[in-house]
Protein backbone atom coordinates (compact mmCIF):
# COMPACT_ATOMS: atom_id res chain seq x y z
CA UNK A 1 0.00 0.00 0.00
CA UNK A 2 1.40 3.38 -1.02
CA UNK A 3 0.18 6.88 -1.79
CA UNK A 4 0.62 8.17 -5.33
CA UNK A 5 -0.01 11.29 -7.34
CA UNK A 6 -1.26 11.03 -10.91
CA UNK A 7 0.80 13.34 -13.10
CA UNK A 8 -2.03 13.64 -15.62
CA UNK A 9 -4.87 14.86 -13.43
CA UNK A 10 -3.10 15.65 -10.15
CA UNK A 11 -5.28 13.35 -8.04
CA UNK A 12 -3.74 11.69 -4.99
CA UNK A 13 -4.72 8.09 -4.37
CA UNK A 14 -3.85 4.96 -2.42
CA UNK A 15 -3.12 1.61 -4.05
CA UNK A 16 -3.56 -1.22 -3.33
CA UNK A 17 -6.02 -1.19 -0.45
CA UNK A 18 -6.17 -4.26 1.78
CA UNK A 19 -4.57 -6.34 -0.94
CA UNK A 20 -7.04 -5.26 -3.61
CA UNK A 21 -6.10 -3.11 -6.62
CA UNK A 22 -8.53 -0.28 -7.29
CA UNK A 23 -7.07 1.19 -10.48
CA UNK A 24 -6.87 4.94 -10.84
CA UNK A 25 -8.51 6.43 -13.90
CA UNK A 26 -8.47 10.18 -14.55
CA UNK A 27 -11.89 11.84 -14.31
CA UNK A 28 -13.78 12.88 -17.37
CA UNK A 29 -13.93 16.64 -17.86
CA UNK A 30 -16.51 19.00 -19.25
CA UNK A 31 -16.17 19.62 -22.94
CA UNK A 32 -15.78 23.39 -23.43
CA UNK A 33 -17.02 23.06 -26.99
CA UNK A 34 -20.24 21.38 -25.87
CA UNK A 35 -21.62 22.78 -22.61
CA UNK A 36 -23.09 20.10 -20.40
CA UNK A 37 -21.25 17.32 -22.23
CA UNK A 38 -18.16 15.53 -21.09
CA UNK A 39 -15.06 14.04 -22.65
CA UNK A 40 -11.97 12.09 -21.62
CA UNK A 41 -8.76 13.95 -20.92
CA UNK A 42 -6.35 13.81 -23.84
CA UNK A 43 -3.56 12.77 -21.44
CA UNK A 44 -5.78 10.34 -19.51
CA UNK A 45 -4.15 7.74 -17.28
CA UNK A 46 -6.02 4.45 -16.96
CA UNK A 47 -4.47 1.91 -14.59
CA UNK A 48 -6.85 -0.90 -15.48
CA UNK A 49 -4.94 -3.95 -16.64
CA UNK A 50 -5.21 -5.91 -19.82
CA UNK A 51 -3.29 -8.87 -21.14
CA UNK A 52 -0.18 -8.12 -23.15
CA UNK A 53 0.69 -11.70 -24.07
CA UNK A 54 -0.57 -15.25 -23.77
CA UNK A 55 1.18 -18.58 -23.70
CA UNK A 56 1.73 -20.29 -27.01
CA UNK A 57 0.20 -23.68 -26.50
CA UNK A 58 -1.61 -25.69 -23.90
CA UNK A 59 0.54 -27.01 -21.11
CA UNK A 60 3.45 -24.79 -22.07
CA UNK A 61 5.65 -24.95 -19.00
CA UNK A 62 4.85 -25.20 -15.30
CA UNK A 63 1.56 -23.58 -14.26
CA UNK A 64 3.09 -20.50 -12.63
CA UNK A 65 5.40 -20.10 -15.61
CA UNK A 66 2.35 -20.07 -17.86
CA UNK A 67 0.81 -17.32 -15.76
CA UNK A 68 4.04 -15.33 -15.81
CA UNK A 69 3.94 -15.33 -19.61
CA UNK A 70 0.50 -13.80 -19.52
CA UNK A 71 1.77 -10.33 -18.66
CA UNK A 72 -0.61 -7.47 -18.09
CA UNK A 73 0.01 -3.76 -18.45
CA UNK A 74 -1.84 -0.56 -17.70
CA UNK A 75 -4.17 0.54 -20.44
CA UNK A 76 -3.05 4.15 -20.67
CA UNK A 77 0.11 5.46 -19.07
CA UNK A 78 -0.76 9.15 -19.45
CA UNK A 79 1.92 11.32 -17.89
CA UNK A 80 2.74 8.63 -15.34
CA UNK A 81 2.58 8.81 -11.58
CA UNK A 82 4.87 9.49 -8.66
CA UNK A 83 4.99 8.04 -5.17
CA UNK A 84 4.38 10.31 -2.20
CA UNK A 85 4.60 7.79 0.62
CA UNK A 86 5.06 4.07 1.19
CA UNK A 87 1.92 3.97 3.32
CA UNK A 88 -1.59 5.39 3.28
CA UNK A 89 -1.34 9.09 4.20
CA UNK A 90 -4.56 10.01 2.44
CA UNK A 91 -7.38 8.28 4.28
CA UNK A 92 -8.80 10.72 6.81
CA UNK A 93 -6.60 13.62 5.69
CA UNK A 94 -8.22 17.05 6.04
CA UNK A 95 -7.99 19.86 3.50
CA UNK A 96 -4.76 21.24 4.98
CA UNK A 97 -3.10 17.82 4.92
CA UNK A 98 -4.20 17.28 1.31
CA UNK A 99 -2.83 20.69 0.38
CA UNK A 100 0.48 19.71 2.00
CA UNK A 101 0.49 16.45 0.01
CA UNK A 102 -0.17 18.35 -3.18
CA UNK A 103 2.83 20.56 -2.46
CA UNK A 104 5.07 17.60 -1.53
CA UNK A 105 7.67 16.45 -4.02
CA UNK A 106 7.22 12.88 -5.21
CA UNK A 107 9.49 10.07 -6.26
CA UNK A 108 9.16 8.86 -9.83
CA UNK A 109 7.48 5.48 -9.93
CA UNK A 110 7.73 3.01 -12.78
CA UNK A 111 4.50 2.18 -14.47
CA UNK A 112 2.79 -0.86 -13.14
CA UNK B 1 -14.80 -74.89 2.77
CA UNK B 2 -11.90 -72.60 3.44
CA UNK B 3 -12.18 -70.00 6.14
CA UNK B 4 -12.58 -66.40 5.14
CA UNK B 5 -11.12 -65.12 8.37
CA UNK B 6 -8.09 -66.87 9.64
CA UNK B 7 -7.32 -67.23 13.35
CA UNK B 8 -4.49 -64.74 12.86
CA UNK B 9 -6.99 -62.07 11.83
CA UNK B 10 -9.00 -62.54 15.02
CA UNK B 11 -5.95 -61.98 17.15
CA UNK B 12 -5.43 -58.47 15.69
CA UNK B 13 -8.85 -57.20 16.75
CA UNK B 14 -8.54 -54.58 19.49
CA UNK B 15 -11.06 -52.38 21.29
CA UNK B 16 -10.74 -48.63 21.62
CA UNK B 17 -9.60 -46.00 19.13
CA UNK B 18 -8.48 -47.31 15.78
CA UNK B 19 -4.77 -47.81 15.59
CA UNK B 20 -2.82 -46.68 12.53
CA UNK B 21 -1.23 -49.39 10.51
CA UNK B 22 2.48 -49.77 10.93
CA UNK B 23 2.97 -49.22 7.22
CA UNK B 24 0.32 -47.78 4.96
CA UNK B 25 0.44 -48.21 1.22
CA UNK B 26 1.14 -44.93 -0.59
CA UNK B 27 -1.98 -43.51 -2.20
CA UNK B 28 -0.34 -43.34 -5.59
CA UNK B 29 0.28 -47.07 -5.64
CA UNK B 30 -3.08 -48.26 -4.36
CA UNK B 31 -4.39 -50.99 -6.66
CA UNK B 32 -7.69 -52.61 -7.25
CA UNK B 33 -7.75 -56.36 -7.24
CA UNK B 34 -10.39 -56.60 -9.98
CA UNK B 35 -9.99 -55.78 -13.64
CA UNK B 36 -12.57 -55.11 -16.33
CA UNK B 37 -15.28 -53.67 -14.11
CA UNK B 38 -17.41 -50.61 -14.72
CA UNK B 39 -15.38 -47.52 -13.74
CA UNK B 40 -16.93 -44.93 -11.42
CA UNK B 41 -16.48 -42.21 -14.03
CA UNK B 42 -17.77 -41.87 -17.56
CA UNK B 43 -14.83 -39.91 -18.86
CA UNK B 44 -11.71 -41.63 -20.13
CA UNK B 45 -8.97 -39.09 -20.79
CA UNK B 46 -5.71 -39.34 -22.68
CA UNK B 47 -2.52 -37.26 -22.96
CA UNK B 48 -4.39 -35.22 -25.57
CA UNK B 49 -6.62 -33.85 -22.82
CA UNK B 50 -5.70 -30.88 -20.67
CA UNK B 51 -7.17 -29.84 -17.37
CA UNK B 52 -7.52 -26.07 -17.69
CA UNK B 53 -8.08 -23.60 -14.88
CA UNK B 54 -9.43 -20.15 -15.69
CA UNK B 55 -9.05 -17.52 -12.98
CA UNK B 56 -10.14 -13.94 -12.43
CA UNK B 57 -8.66 -12.76 -9.17
CA UNK B 58 -8.87 -9.48 -7.25
CA UNK B 59 -6.94 -10.33 -4.07
CA UNK B 60 -3.16 -10.19 -3.78
CA UNK B 61 -1.46 -13.35 -2.50
CA UNK B 62 -4.04 -15.98 -3.44
CA UNK B 63 -2.76 -19.47 -4.23
CA UNK B 64 -4.96 -22.13 -5.79
CA UNK B 65 -4.54 -25.87 -5.62
CA UNK B 66 -6.01 -27.99 -8.41
CA UNK B 67 -6.22 -31.70 -7.73
CA UNK B 68 -7.58 -34.51 -9.83
CA UNK B 69 -8.03 -38.21 -9.20
CA UNK B 70 -7.18 -40.44 -12.13
CA UNK B 71 -7.79 -44.17 -12.27
CA UNK B 72 -5.33 -45.58 -14.76
CA UNK B 73 -5.87 -48.72 -16.88
CA UNK B 74 -3.30 -50.45 -14.71
CA UNK B 75 -5.56 -49.92 -11.72
CA UNK B 76 -3.49 -47.20 -10.09
CA UNK B 77 -5.11 -44.21 -8.45
CA UNK B 78 -2.99 -41.19 -9.28
CA UNK B 79 -3.40 -37.61 -8.17
CA UNK B 80 -2.46 -35.21 -10.98
CA UNK B 81 -2.53 -31.62 -9.82
CA UNK B 82 -0.86 -28.25 -9.80
CA UNK B 83 -0.64 -25.02 -7.86
CA UNK B 84 -0.92 -21.50 -9.28
CA UNK B 85 -0.62 -18.01 -7.84
CA UNK B 86 -2.79 -15.78 -10.04
CA UNK B 87 -2.03 -12.05 -10.26
CA UNK B 88 -4.56 -9.77 -8.57
CA UNK B 89 -5.58 -7.66 -11.53
CA UNK B 90 -9.02 -9.07 -12.40
CA UNK B 91 -7.73 -10.28 -15.78
CA UNK B 92 -8.96 -13.67 -17.04
CA UNK B 93 -6.05 -16.10 -17.34
CA UNK B 94 -5.82 -19.79 -18.17
CA UNK B 95 -3.41 -22.43 -16.94
CA UNK B 96 -3.36 -25.94 -18.38
CA UNK B 97 -2.12 -29.26 -17.14
CA UNK B 98 -1.64 -32.31 -19.34
CA UNK B 99 -3.39 -35.49 -18.28
CA UNK B 100 -2.71 -39.07 -19.30
CA UNK B 101 -4.57 -42.31 -19.78
CA UNK B 102 -7.24 -43.06 -17.25
CA UNK B 103 -10.69 -42.38 -15.88
CA UNK B 104 -10.97 -38.93 -14.34
CA UNK B 105 -13.03 -39.69 -11.26
CA UNK B 106 -12.85 -36.29 -9.56
CA UNK B 107 -11.33 -32.82 -9.84
CA UNK B 108 -11.31 -29.97 -7.35
CA UNK B 109 -9.83 -26.48 -6.97
CA UNK B 110 -9.52 -24.64 -3.70
CA UNK B 111 -7.42 -21.83 -2.19
CA UNK B 112 -4.49 -22.70 0.05
CA UNK B 113 -1.98 -20.76 2.10
CA UNK B 114 -2.26 -17.74 4.32
CA UNK B 115 -4.30 -15.49 2.03
CA UNK B 116 -7.74 -16.89 1.42
CA UNK B 117 -10.32 -15.10 -0.70
CA UNK B 118 -13.74 -14.37 0.70
CA UNK B 119 -17.02 -13.62 -1.02
CA UNK B 120 -16.58 -12.76 -4.67
CA UNK B 121 -12.85 -12.12 -4.87
CA UNK B 122 -11.61 -15.14 -6.87
CA UNK B 123 -13.65 -16.65 -9.69
CA UNK B 124 -12.51 -19.96 -11.21
CA UNK B 125 -13.54 -22.28 -13.97
CA UNK B 126 -12.37 -25.83 -14.54
CA UNK B 127 -12.65 -27.50 -17.89
CA UNK B 128 -11.21 -30.29 -19.97
CA UNK B 129 -9.95 -29.08 -23.31
CA UNK B 130 -7.89 -30.19 -26.27
CA UNK B 131 -5.57 -28.08 -28.42
CA UNK B 132 -5.45 -25.76 -30.24
CA UNK B 133 -5.41 -22.97 -27.68
CA UNK B 134 -6.72 -20.39 -30.15
CA UNK B 135 -10.15 -21.95 -29.77
CA UNK B 136 -10.48 -24.25 -26.80
CA UNK B 137 -11.82 -27.55 -28.00
CA UNK B 138 -14.02 -28.03 -25.00
CA UNK B 139 -14.44 -31.60 -23.82
CA UNK B 140 -16.14 -31.03 -20.55
CA UNK B 141 -17.04 -27.86 -18.63
CA UNK B 142 -16.41 -29.19 -15.14
CA UNK B 143 -17.40 -26.37 -12.82
CA UNK B 144 -17.24 -22.62 -12.36
CA UNK B 145 -17.81 -20.30 -9.45
CA UNK B 146 -16.18 -18.35 -6.66
CA UNK B 147 -13.77 -20.12 -4.32
CA UNK B 148 -13.22 -19.18 -0.71
CA UNK B 149 -11.64 -20.77 2.33
CA UNK B 150 -14.65 -23.03 2.64
CA UNK B 151 -16.16 -23.02 -0.85
CA UNK B 152 -14.49 -25.25 -3.43
CA UNK B 153 -15.17 -26.13 -7.01
CA UNK B 154 -15.30 -29.83 -7.64
CA UNK B 155 -16.76 -32.63 -9.64
CA UNK B 156 -18.67 -35.00 -9.47
CA UNK B 157 -21.69 -32.72 -9.17
CA UNK B 158 -19.81 -29.67 -10.39
CA UNK B 159 -22.07 -26.76 -11.24
CA UNK B 160 -21.71 -23.79 -13.55
CA UNK B 161 -22.25 -20.71 -11.40
CA UNK B 162 -22.19 -17.29 -13.10
CA UNK B 163 -19.98 -14.61 -11.60
CA UNK B 164 -22.51 -11.77 -11.67
CA UNK B 165 -25.54 -13.16 -9.91
CA UNK B 166 -24.26 -13.40 -6.39
CA UNK B 167 -23.86 -11.34 -3.28
CA UNK B 168 -20.93 -9.04 -3.96
CA UNK B 169 -17.88 -8.60 -1.82
CA UNK B 170 -18.10 -5.39 0.23
CA UNK B 171 -15.15 -3.02 0.08
CA UNK B 172 -14.48 0.28 1.74
CA UNK B 173 -12.60 2.21 -0.91
CA UNK B 174 -10.68 5.41 -0.28
CA UNK B 175 -11.13 7.38 -3.47
CA UNK B 176 -8.70 9.86 -4.94
CA UNK B 177 -8.36 13.37 -3.55
CA UNK B 178 -8.45 15.80 -6.47
CA UNK B 179 -6.50 19.03 -6.79
CA UNK B 180 -8.18 22.10 -5.28
CA UNK B 181 -11.18 23.32 -7.20
CA UNK B 182 -11.89 20.00 -8.90
CA UNK B 183 -14.26 17.09 -8.41
CA UNK B 184 -13.11 13.64 -7.33
CA UNK B 185 -13.69 10.59 -9.50
CA UNK B 186 -13.67 6.84 -8.91
CA UNK B 187 -13.85 4.35 -11.78
CA UNK B 188 -15.17 0.81 -11.52
CA UNK B 189 -12.29 -1.59 -12.29
CA UNK B 190 -12.21 -3.53 -15.53
CA UNK B 191 -13.85 -6.97 -15.28
CA UNK B 192 -15.84 -5.91 -12.23
CA UNK B 193 -19.27 -4.55 -11.52
CA UNK B 194 -20.13 -2.34 -8.57
CA UNK B 195 -23.14 -1.30 -6.62
CA UNK B 196 -22.17 1.88 -4.80
CA UNK B 197 -23.98 1.58 -1.48
CA UNK B 198 -22.84 4.81 0.14
CA UNK B 199 -20.31 7.63 -0.15
CA UNK B 200 -18.87 9.91 2.50
CA UNK B 201 -17.30 12.94 0.86
CA UNK B 202 -15.51 15.59 2.96
CA UNK B 203 -15.56 19.05 1.42
CA UNK B 204 -13.93 22.30 2.53
CA UNK B 205 -14.72 25.61 0.91
CA UNK B 206 -12.23 28.43 0.55
CA UNK B 207 -12.76 32.12 1.07
CA UNK B 208 -14.28 32.93 -2.31
CA UNK B 209 -17.91 33.94 -2.13
CA UNK B 210 -20.56 31.76 -3.74
CA UNK B 211 -23.06 29.04 -3.00
CA UNK B 212 -21.75 25.55 -3.69
CA UNK B 213 -23.93 22.44 -3.91
CA UNK B 214 -22.77 18.90 -3.29
CA UNK B 215 -23.83 16.02 -5.47
CA UNK B 216 -22.93 12.71 -7.08
CA UNK B 217 -23.07 11.75 -10.71
CA UNK B 218 -22.37 8.58 -12.65
CA UNK B 219 -20.87 8.11 -16.09
CA UNK B 220 -20.55 5.38 -18.62
CA UNK B 221 -17.34 6.44 -20.28
CA UNK B 222 -17.95 10.14 -20.89
CA UNK B 223 -21.72 9.79 -21.01
CA UNK B 224 -23.59 11.11 -18.01
CA UNK B 225 -26.05 8.51 -16.70
CA UNK B 226 -27.54 10.15 -13.64
CA UNK B 227 -26.90 12.95 -11.20
CA UNK B 228 -28.20 13.88 -7.77
CA UNK B 229 -27.50 17.02 -5.75
CA UNK B 230 -28.38 18.26 -2.30
CA UNK B 231 -30.48 21.44 -2.53
CA UNK B 232 -28.79 23.24 0.37
CA UNK B 233 -26.10 25.80 -0.42
CA UNK B 234 -22.65 25.70 1.12
CA UNK B 235 -21.08 29.08 1.76
CA UNK B 236 -17.45 30.14 1.83
CA UNK B 237 -15.27 29.04 4.72
CA UNK B 238 -17.20 25.84 5.49
CA UNK B 239 -16.04 22.35 6.37
CA UNK B 240 -18.82 19.89 5.60
CA UNK B 241 -19.46 16.31 4.51
CA UNK B 242 -21.68 14.95 1.79
CA UNK B 243 -23.42 11.69 2.68
CA UNK B 244 -24.68 9.77 -0.31
CA UNK B 245 -26.97 6.81 0.21
CA UNK B 246 -30.39 5.63 -0.83
CA UNK B 247 -33.19 7.93 0.31
CA UNK B 248 -34.60 11.24 -0.78
CA UNK B 249 -33.52 14.90 -0.64
CA UNK B 250 -34.29 16.72 2.58
CA UNK B 251 -34.08 20.40 3.36
CA UNK B 252 -33.34 19.97 7.02
CA UNK B 253 -30.08 18.37 7.99
CA UNK B 254 -27.65 17.82 10.76
CA UNK B 255 -25.20 20.71 10.77
CA UNK B 256 -22.47 20.09 8.26
CA UNK B 257 -24.01 16.96 6.76
CA UNK B 258 -25.50 17.16 3.28
CA UNK B 259 -27.55 14.14 2.29
CA UNK B 260 -27.45 13.08 -1.34
CA UNK B 261 -29.85 10.37 -2.53
CA UNK B 262 -28.30 7.91 -4.97
CA UNK B 263 -29.66 4.76 -6.63
CA UNK B 264 -27.67 2.27 -4.60
CA UNK B 265 -29.11 -0.79 -6.35
CA UNK B 266 -28.21 0.21 -9.90
CA UNK B 267 -25.08 -1.65 -10.95
CA UNK B 268 -22.28 0.45 -12.32
CA UNK B 269 -20.44 -1.66 -14.83
CA UNK B 270 -16.75 -1.88 -15.58
CA UNK B 271 -15.36 1.42 -16.76
CA UNK B 272 -18.25 3.36 -15.27
CA UNK B 273 -17.36 6.30 -13.10
CA UNK B 274 -18.76 7.73 -9.89
CA UNK B 275 -17.87 11.38 -9.55
CA UNK B 276 -18.70 14.29 -7.30
CA UNK B 277 -20.75 17.11 -8.76
CA UNK B 278 -20.13 20.49 -7.21
CA UNK B 279 -21.87 23.35 -8.97
CA UNK B 280 -20.15 26.71 -8.33
CA UNK B 281 -17.00 25.07 -6.98
CA UNK B 282 -14.26 27.65 -6.52
CA UNK B 283 -10.54 27.38 -7.07
CA UNK B 284 -9.77 27.34 -3.37
CA UNK B 285 -12.30 24.63 -2.50
CA UNK B 286 -10.94 21.20 -1.63
CA UNK B 287 -12.64 17.83 -1.86
CA UNK B 288 -11.19 15.29 0.55
CA UNK B 289 -10.65 11.66 -0.33
CA UNK B 290 -14.16 10.15 -0.46
CA UNK B 291 -14.94 6.91 1.33
CA UNK B 292 -17.06 4.62 -0.82
CA UNK B 293 -18.84 1.51 0.37
CA UNK B 294 -19.10 -0.66 -2.72
CA UNK B 295 -20.31 -4.16 -3.46
CA UNK B 296 -18.21 -5.81 -6.15
CA UNK B 297 -18.76 -8.88 -8.28
CA UNK B 298 -16.31 -9.99 -10.90
CA UNK B 299 -17.42 -9.97 -14.52
CA UNK B 300 -16.14 -13.18 -16.04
Amino acid sequence: MATYRCLSCGSIYVDPQNGVHFPHVCPVIEDPARPGRFKRRPDERDENRELAGVFGKLGDGPPDEQLAKQKSHVRKVGKGREKLDDGDVLTGADAAAIAALQAQAGVADPDV
Amino acid sequence: MSAVLTPDAFTTVTLGPPQPAATQPPMTRMRFAQQNIQPPAHLFVTPDDFLTLGVVNALTGVTLQVQGRLWTPEGDITLPGFTVSPPADRVLRYTSFQLYYGYLTSVAVWPIGGTLPVGSQTFCSLQLVRPPLASFNLDWPIASGYVTANTFLATPYGAQAPSLTTQGQLYTVTGAAPPAGQDWSQTVPANARWKVRSVLMPFTTGGAAGNRFLGIRAFSGATLLWQSNNPNAIAAGSTVAGLAMMGYPVNSFVAGNYFIPIPTDIPTFAGGTIQSSTPNIQGGDQHGAPILLVEEVLSS
